[in-house]
């Protein structure tokens, strides 16, 4: 009896010290941000969201079609000596007689970049630059082993001394004077006899820098236009043959023009803040322009576009791009000009051919619509 | 007793809608409706001035004599723009005038070399002696810049100056005495531009323009250069202490250099509200 009511009692004590079943949920500490977003997720998801589209985007394309009426000529002249005025005297000469090439003639010069140079014996120039960059290694040679000799490292192989390369004085061979020059000729077609002729008087790289309009701005204007008359056509025609009424335009982006100043080098205006301030793309000796911007004018280089300006709407890599930049950029991006058939980048510089030119730009438009379920509750698909 | 609380209570309650503050509009960058676009404007215009530059250095032994020499090649450069009959104006400005001693490149550059070998002196090397550079000349130089006008003798006096012996000549460009101006009409076309193409292009998209949004100033966007004469270095070794002679100036044929009309052009971005 005893016993039977002992192992009683140790049955009863082993049951009653087993553990509870825990029904309780756990939540680790760090799933616990997400927990409550994924209530607050199925708080929101309740609640009833009436319909609205999402806006209609449409894209057009305008194009012009127009002759150019300039051609821009860039040329260089030079002539190196060692007596400088004899120098001048050669190039003052071939400047006079470019410039009598051109009488009768409708183009406007520009001399810009003229000055005169010494031009040092190369060849030393350059064997002073290896003895410079020689003694760089010496010197980090040097450095490498005293900080192993300081550090008390016998392990490590020191660099073996490499031999030193004396620098000499590098003598001024001849003095350069040069000019550049650039040349606005209308009417174009007679671009290749004035190149032929500037070759013949001594000027060098005499080249076919572009064509150019006097009425750009016009013709982009009149393109930009027409890219948005398209636009606007076809949001049309998709809501009348869908039978949705257009509202709003809830975004509107037009390609900016591919020039804000003048296409082509040009002399400097001399400014009084003292610093200098290049719009375009310099040349031959100019100091060099900044790196062309977005060319959303690819035939033509980044001399067309304003620096100032492309500051403002390039998008960095550090700021998020709102929706309306991205739509921008696209729009640009397809907004360009080409030439007939062969529409490639500097198209114009390959051929002699001043024939019409295409202007394209593009635009973009977002519309707001209403449809007949608009306002209607959407069920939740979950 | 009802009514004047009543009254007390209307009044009260004015008062309390009437003190609110008034709900002052937010923009939100992603909702508000714009249209960017850009305006240019361009004016042509003749500048008044052209500006050179350049330098005269003479050698000699005798300090006294390149100083003689310098000034007689500054007398043959005024005196040959005064020949110049359509020069209506004339300005020199000397940035520097100096005489020192030259002393030996080949020596300066061994004494260069010395430090360095020096300063990494390696086993087996033995610390170089450094020399004691002598004068080999007494230079006498100058740089000046030169505004004259109209800007086509620009060419004609270049020409002078290099038949008178100055050397590192340079046409460092044009100057227009009311650029502030001429800017700022450049400015003035290319804002009335912007707004031009906004309202077009607002037209053709069926909208209005109802304002501006963002105001931003102008960019010229025309080439500047400002004017920096020579420098003159012969204190170091090397090719930068080499003298460039210009040699014995020989006859200059005056360069007919067209300034012709300089072109001045400004660009704005704006960004314009729609509705």
């Amino acid at each position: 009896m005893n016993r039977r009511v002992t192992l009683s009692l140790a049955a009863l004590f082993f049951v009653a010290c087993q553990p509870a079943q825990d029904d309780r949920v756990y939540i680790d500490i760090g799933d616990a941000e997400d927990y409550m977003d994924w209530l607050q997720y199925d708080r929101d998801d309740e609640e009833p969201v009436p319909f609205k589209a999402d806006p209609l985007a449409v894209t057009g394309k305008g194009q012009v079609r127009a002759t150019p009426d300039i051609a821009v000529i860039t040329a260089r002249i030079s002539s190196e000596s060692k007596n400088e005025s004899e120098a001048f005297n050669e190039v003052s000469e071939t400047i006079n007689n470019i410039q009598e090439v051109l009488v009768g003639r409708s183009a406007e010069t520009g001399f810009t970049a003229l000055r005169s140079t010494p031009q040092y014996d190369q060849r030393c120039r350059n064997e002073n630059q290896l003895a410079w960059q020689r003694h760089n290694q010496i010197r980090a040679d040097y450095f490498f082993n005293k900080r192993l000799d300081d550090q008390g490292d016998t392990k490590t192989k020191r660099r073996d001394p490499k031999p030193r390369l004396a620098q000499s004085v590098c003598k001024a061979t001849e003095i350069e004077v040069s000019s550049n020059m650039v040349i606005r000729l209308s009417p174009p077609d007679a671009v290749g006899d004035v190149l032929q002729a500037l070759a013949q008087v001594g000027a060098e790289n005499a080249q076919l820098y572009g064509y150019d309009f006097t009425n750009y701005d016009a013709l982009y204007q009149e393109a930009a236009s027409k890219a948005v008359s398209d636009a606007r056509r076809k949001a049309e025609m998709i809501a009348r043959i869908t039978k949705a009424e257009l509202e709003e335009i809830v975004g509107f982006y037009v390609g900016r023009p591919a020039r804000t100043g003048r296409f082509g080098p040009q002399p400097a205006i001399v400014n009084k803040s003292g610093l200098n301030v290049y719009a375009g793309e310099g040349f031959g000796a100019a100091p060099p322009p900044p790196p062309p911007p977005m060319p959303s004018m690819a035939r033509w280089d980044g001399a067309l576009m304003d620096d100032s300006i492309q500051d403002e709407i390039v998008v960095t890599g550090s700021r998020r791009r709102s929706t309306g930049e991205i739509f921008q950029e696209l729009v640009d991006d397809g907004s360009q000009e080409s030439s007939g058939p062969s529409s490639s980048n500097n198209a114009l510089n390959m051929t002699l051919l001043s024939g019409p030119q295409t202007i394209t730009v593009t635009a973009a438009l977002r519309y707001d619509y209403k449809t007949v379920i608009d306002g209607a509750i959407v069920p939740n698909d979950e | 007793m009802k009514l004047s609380a009543l009254l007390v209570a209307t009044a009260a309650l004015s008062f309390l809608v009437a003190c609110q503050p008034t709900a002052t509009p937010e923009l939100n960058e992603e909702t508000v409706k714009t249209l960017a676009v850009t305006g240019v404007g361009e004016v042509e215009v003749m500048p008044d001035t052209f500006v050179l530059s350049g330098a005269i250095i003479k050698q000699d032994d005798d300090a006294q004599v390149a100083m003689n020499a310098l000034a007689d090649i500054v007398n043959a450069m005024q005196d040959g723009i005064k020949d110049i009959d359509t020069l209506t104006t004339s300005e020199f400005n000397f940035a520097s005038v100096n005489t020192i001693g030259v002393k030996d490149p080949e020596c300066l550059l061994f004494n260069q070399e010395a430090d360095r070998t020096n300063t990494t002196l390696r086993k087996g090397e033995k610390r170089v002696k450094k020399r004691v550079c002598e004068d080999i000349a007494q230079q006498a130089s100058l740089s000046f810049t030169f505004t004259g006008g109209p800007p086509d003798d620009a060419g004609i006096a270049l020409a002078r100056f290099s038949k008178a012996g100055a050397i590192r000549l340079k046409l460092e460009g044009y100057r227009i005495k009311n650029i502030d101006e001429i800017e700022l009409q450049a400015g003035e076309l290319a804002v009335k531009n912007a707004r031009e193409k906004a309202d077009r292009l607002a037209a053709a998209a069926g909208a209005t323009i109802s304002g501006v949004l963002d105001l931003d100033n102008y960019r010229a966007t025309y080439d500047q250069r400002s004017v920096s004469p020579p420098s003159i270095s012969t204190s170091g070794a090397g090719e930068s202490s080499q003298l460039v002679e210009g040699g014995d100036p020989v006859d200059v044929t005056d360069i007919n250099l067209k300034a012709g009309m300089q072109v001045v052009s400004a660009a704005i971005a704006l960004e314009f509200t729609y509705e």
